[in-house]
């Protein structure tokens, strides 16, 4: 049985993208800090959840020795913390933790499963930044600023494993319908209108079986990232519009 | 006659940083120069106690020490704050340990992070400028240093979104591969860094695109096209480097 390893497995895109693994006949370990929701996806899904703050170092060890031993087919690094307001208003400790979250965590574990020669042959390593590498994020500045750093990293990455037929695909999501973004957004009158993460994980699930690079789900999200790689000052100026000044 | 400005650079006790801080100081400019060193291991004229503060931007206290050095000096505005200082590691990335990436990205990304979020009062005072130094390093695939190029990425995208959040002044700009001691200090061949241009010549260009408007600047034109193709043709590029 193949194996997939997904990080903020307990919620949301993870939790969705648990769900479409197993269904696929994955044997699942999912990683999040969330001890009840995790608990709630290992009844529904018979998997195993480490419990683990990202944000530690001691936690991201003590994850990996309770990684060895089963090769690994499938790695989401999907668990990801925002932190919205203008950026001298946000304490400097949770810029920090965004970028231990975010960041720091998802290149600590790949060196380190890397190195412990435990990512199979033909695997796939993905990476969920977000569309805001594309159109930039005003009022989550540091958000977007990791967001990009991963999907720089995971560009270097699916060169450096290429010869050893490891996939590295990197996805850029947009809005999406979970409470991460409930807890984040200024306003949540358009949440009708975010992708539901169930949709997002098919995307996901099977970008990852044509063994993509990029992953922008959704004709919407497409069209923005366009815009805003070829025509950023306009995506700016919508961003600031529909954000930042609501925040 | 114009008043001194007060200008910052960080990692100004080698390469860019340092070659930065003596243009501005034969332009008469009041500086304030951080380092890793301390101030005997240095012994040049070029820093004082008064313009030199030792502050690790490795550590978490690093804003610490340098707004006790600016309070000491009784500054209290900077005109112009360039966050310089950067490491790197060169070599396979199941290799890098965690200490490496740590501090790559505490140096290159949290640093001057940290730094913004506390110079950010000073600058207001006196409407200056954010210069954060990148590396078209950025817009590529980095096999060998994936993490220093994320981590340059990342202060990018910072850049873009501070400036867009409009507080300050905000300016990035992107070196190309440049002669300084970081190629050797990261086990990088030296013999192809003898062709990169030296910390002089390009601190010299940094300096006249602080001096101009552009808000995102890449020195030297053949960066300029490189970057925009790592930027914009990313497929053709990915080839480019998977082959070589």
């Amino acid at each position: 049985m193949k194996h997939a390893v997904i990080t903020g497995a307990a919620a949301g895109i993870g939790k969705a993208l648990a769900h479409r693994f197993a269904q696929a006949g994955y044997t699942i370990t999912g990683v999040d800090i969330d001890t009840a929701g995790a608990a709630r996806v290992q009844r529904e899904l018979d998997a195993r959840v480490l419990i683990a703050d990202l944000r530690s170092e001691e936690d991201i060890a003590r994850i990996l020795t309770k990684l060895q031993g089963k090769a690994i087919d499938v790695l989401i690094h999907n668990a990801g913390i925002n932190a919205v307001g203008r950026f001298s208003d946000i304490d400097i400790e949770n810029h920090e933790h965004v970028i231990a979250v975010n960041l720091y965590a998802p290149m600590l574990l790949t060196a380190a499963l890397l190195k412990a020669d435990l990512i199979a042959k033909d695997a796939s390593i993905v990476f969920i930044s977000s569309l805001s590498h594309y159109t930039s994020y005003p009022g989550a500045a540091t958000y977007a600023a990791t967001k990009s750093g991963l999907a720089s990293y995971a560009r270097s990455l699916s060169i450096a494993l290429a010869p050893q037929n490891i996939q590295v695909t990197t996805v850029f999501p947009g809005p999406t319908r979970t409470a991460h973004a409930r807890r984040y957004s200024p306003h949540n009158t358009r949440e009708k209108k975010r992708m539901p993460p169930e949709k997002l994980a098919h995307h996901i699930f099977r970008g990852i079986k044509k063994k993509k690079h990029l992953i922008v789900p959704g004709a919407t999200n497409r069209m923005l990232a366009l815009l805003g790689k070829w025509c950023p000052p306009l995506m700016e100026y919508a961003m600031r519009k529909m954000i930042l000044e609501k925040l | 006659m114009q008043s001194k400005k007060t200008v910052l650079i960080t990692g100004a006790t080698d390469g860019i940083g340092r070659a930065l801080a003596k243009i501005y100081r034969a332009r008469g400019e009041r500086l304030v120069m951080v380092g890793r060193r301390t101030l005997s291991a240095l012994n040049d004229p070029l820093y004082t106690k008064d313009t030199y503060c030792r502050a690790d931007l490795s550590q978490n206290d690093c804003t610490n020490r340098v707004c006790e050095f600016l309070n000491a000096q009784k500054i209290d505005a900077i005109d112009l704050a360039i966050q310089n200082a950067g490491t790197g590691y060169f070599g396979s990335i199941a290799e890098q340990s965690a200490e490496s990436i740590r501090d790559i990205l505490a140096v290159n990304l949290m640093a001057p992070l940290r730094l913004t979020h506390a110079l950010i009062p000073y600058l207001r005072k006196t409407n200056g400028k954010l210069v954060l130094i990148g590396s078209i390093t950025h817009a590529f695939p980095c096999p060998d240093y994936a993490v220093y190029a994320a981590s340059k990425e990342a202060l990018n995208t910072l850049g873009r979104n501070l400036k867009i959040e409009g507080d300050i002044n905000v300016q990035i700009i992107h070196p190309g591969a440049t002669r300084t001691g970081l190629h050797r200090k990261i086990g990088m061949d030296s013999e192809k860094t003898k062709e990169f241009p030296s910390a002089e010549k390009v601190a010299q260009k940094i300096t006249q695109a602080i001096d101009g408007r552009r808000f995102i600047a890449t020195i030297g034109w053949r960066n300029a096209w490189a970057r925009f193709l790592g930027r914009y043709c990313e497929g053709i590029v990915n080839a480019m480097v998977r082959t070589t």
